[in-house]
């Protein structure tokens, strides 16, 4: 094929999707949307098959492709143009139920042709618990809403009778309608551009060039797979729920053009909502594996054909119906990003030619904070507090990870504004600001989390309430890479200020720390909890992990962070061996410290003593 | 003349994994080299800090170069975990 035809065709592959994501933001009008882009758009081939990844969150990519093939053996027959298909089984193909896909068959003068598929995560789906992640569900039937897939658009029209009912059972229907309404425009966006692709270059020419770019993908990962070394690289994940923990496990060997993820020996499937299914597990290892593999390679079916996963049936990475998977995604979908980047860098740091794309782990746990009740307007307010999408960027072989900044799994990930939450909440916040010593040390510093207190504000009800589905706070989950050490763990504090109040503490006008937050702290991480009166809600979230050994770290960056206060000089002595006063670096107390340091390791441990 | 093994290690042309900043050989390929390191474990909170109030149970397992010192691999691991152990061949 013309080379110059197949790369304009599959730019306008890139540019459908983009446009398409445009439509599906411009349109919604949820802050999990437009600020946390908690969403995906991509395009698929006729028979399903991945063509063309978009951003979003990536352990999708996959799964919509399952999606997309189940619609296919389900709707044999009666798949017409101008059809979009609703599916949200998490035991089909989802990941969980609040994560919506609408799925449009593309049609070119009769003829399917390809498919879009989106999602974003609806304001409500009717669980147990508003928001759609549901601590309180114990199994699949009380998270919502679920379906195998049905026909919400049908020629083109919608059927108010399927769309009604789906809105009868769901809290703030208006605002799930609008979620409803942005995708649907999103897939008529897909839909049009690509007939228009298919109008001007003719189907043939589109097919072959759609053909010829899932094969172009699978060489190149191929390629790239022979070039890395082959071995096996392990990792492990724990996290933490209600006082139980949960493993994952994974050992990933590549040998030549292949690569298995095998997570034998993960902990069995548990009776909350963080477990996910095969699909979401499978979706959960390409989220670090396309961006940190196939940087420069299209996201498509040809970078699947060479990956292999096992993963045991009726674990937390295999659940089997009903189990409840409700905070997959944030629980062990979350865990399989992490464990996967830890094996993927591993295997990249072993190479002489790819050790500079390692990176250790970023933003390993999610904090997914849903506040519902009255606003301040006098109507029901649902949503996620976006600070969650903020993240901390791991540490990389070539550099310190970005202070809040991001994660691997979603590459266009942000934070809402204070005031847009402070307009969405009748709350007000006392302080949003980088969490010192949250990111870990190594000779590239993690990304240091962030840490904010809310507090109720013009609240007619005297307050909110918050559903709380986190986990990390027992255990690091953002592992550093060569050494690094992780980053810090996530940290949830009720701060009961009207007790104390009760008993004479005297208020604090404005607190800006947690320190001067009058109260008794109270550590949560889980459940439905209520914000009223004078109450206070603090959230520190975990940093990036480091990489490489913190006493090789250069001692003026060290000097740099203690003075932007991102470092504590405790840390900067203890874990870096630097000594800073006034924000310079006290060059002989380093010298020596950092020698005491190097001899106490060797005088510490013995080998094998374990 | 040596490759990568790991951020940390380097592997020469008969197979011995070296630390990459003093070249102290540790053992062969064939071999776990964690076995021949310096290891130490304690407590998350205890190595990092405030910040890391964690478990009690949480370790923070660091395996050092008997020669130098330089910090090789850490592992976040519950007591008695084995160790993550990988392997390149190369």
């Amino acid at each position: 094929m013309d080379p110059i035809t197949f790369s304009i065709i599959r730019h306008r592959l890139f540019r459908i999707v983009d446009e398409a994501v445009i439509t599906l933001k411009h349109v919604s009008g949820s802050a999990i949307t437009n600020e946390g882009h908690d969403l995906m758009v991509s395009l698929y081939r006729a028979d399903g098959s991945l063509l063309m990844g978009g951003v979003g969150f990536l352990h999708h990519l996959t799964s919509a492709a399952e999606a997309c093939k189940s619609i296919i053996r389900n709707f044999s027959g009666n798949i017409n143009e101008g059809d979009i298909f609703l599916l949200n089984c998490p035991y089909t193909a989802a990941l969980h139920t609040s994560d919506i896909y609408l799925i449009a068959p593309i049609h070119h003068n009769g003829v399917l042709v390809a498919w879009s598929a989106c999602f974003v995560h609806v304001y409500d789906i009717g669980a147990m618990n508003p928001g759609g992640f549901s601590p309180d569900s114990n199994d699949i039937f009380t998270e919502g809403f679920s379906s195998p897939g049905l026909k919400l658009v049908d020629k083109g029209e919608i059927r108010k009778d399927i769309m009604n009912t789906i809105l009868n059972m769901v809290r703030s229907p208006e605002m799930v309608a609008l979620d409803m309404s942005s995708m649907i425009a999103c897939n008529n966006v897909a839909k049009d551009r690509m007939q228009s692709l298919i109008d001007k270059y003719t189907p043939k020419v589109v097919d072959k060039a759609c053909s010829l770019l899932i094969s172009q993908s699978e060489k190149l990962f191929k390629e790239r797979l022979a070039e890395l070394p082959d071995g096996c690289w392990h990792s492990r994940q724990y996290f933490d729920v209600k006082g139980q923990t949960f493993k994952v496990l994974l050992k990933m060997s590549k040998e030549g053009e292949k690569i298995v993820f095998d997570f034998s020996g993960s902990s069995a499937q548990s009776q909350y909502g963080i477990n996910c299914s095969r699909w979401a597990s499978w979706g959960g290892l390409f989220a670090p594996l396309f961006p940190l593999l196939c940087y420069d390679i299209t996201w498509n079916e040809g970078v699947i054909r060479p990956v292999k996963m096992i993963a045991p049936e009726g674990s937390v990475v295999n659940a089997t119906r009903p189990a409840p998977v409700s905070i997959a995604t944030v629980g062990a979908i979350q865990a399989v990003n992490n464990a996967a980047c830890v094996c993927i860098s591993k295997m990249l740091s072993a190479s002489d030619k790819y050790s500079k794309e390692a990176t250790a782990v970023w933003h390993g746990s999610h904090f997914a904070i849903f506040m519902f009740g009255k606003n301040q307007r006098g109507t029901q307010s649902i949503g996620i507090l976006t600070e969650t999408f903020g993240g901390a960027a791991g540490a990389r072989a070539i550099g310190d990870g970005v202070d809040v900044g991001g994660e691997v799994p979603n590459p266009i990930s942000r934070m809402a504004n204070v005031e847009t939450m402070e307009a969405t909440f009748p709350i007000r916040y006392l302080f949003r600001r980088r969490l010192k010593d949250s990111g870990g040390p190594g000779l590239h510093r993690g990304g240091t989390g962030a840490e904010f207190a809310i507090t109720p504000h013009d609240a007619p009800d005297g307050g909110i309430n918050y559903v709380i589905s986190g986990k990390g706070t027992e255990y690091p989950m953002s592992d550093g890479l060569g050494g690094g050490y992780p980053g810090a763990p996530s940290n949830y504090l009720w701060v009961k200020t009207n007790e104390a109040l009760e008993s004479g503490v005297p208020l604090v006008a404005y607190p800006n720390s947690i320190e001067q937050i009058p109260g008794k702290k109270e550590k949560i991480s889980w459940g439905v909890f209520p914000l009223v009166g004078l109450d206070s809600l603090y959230v520190g979230w975990n940093g990036g992990g480091g990489y490489g050994d913190p006493l090789s770290r250069d001692c003026d960056s060290v000097a740099r962070d203690v003075k932007n206060g991102v470092v504590s000089n405790v840390i900067a002595e203890k874990v870096y061996g630097v000594v800073v006063d006034n924000g310079k670096v006290i060059h002989k107390e380093t010298n020596f410290l950092r020698k005491k340091l190097k001899r106490e390791r060797l005088e510490m441990g013995k080998i094998n003593d374990i | 003349m040596t490759s990568k093994f790991s951020a940390t290690l380097s592997i020469d042309q008969n197979g011995t994994i070296l630390c990459s900043d003093c070249e102290k050989q540790l053992c062969s390929r064939e071999e776990i080299w964690k076995n021949y390191a310096i290891v130490s474990e304690q407590p998350m909170e205890r190595t990092c800090g405030s910040t890391y109030t964690v478990s009690k149970d949480v370790l923070l397992r660091q395996f050092y170069c008997p020669e130098c010192g330089s910090l090789l691999d850490s592992e976040i691991a519950l007591s008695g975990d084995p160790f993550l152990n990988d392997t390149v061949r190369g």
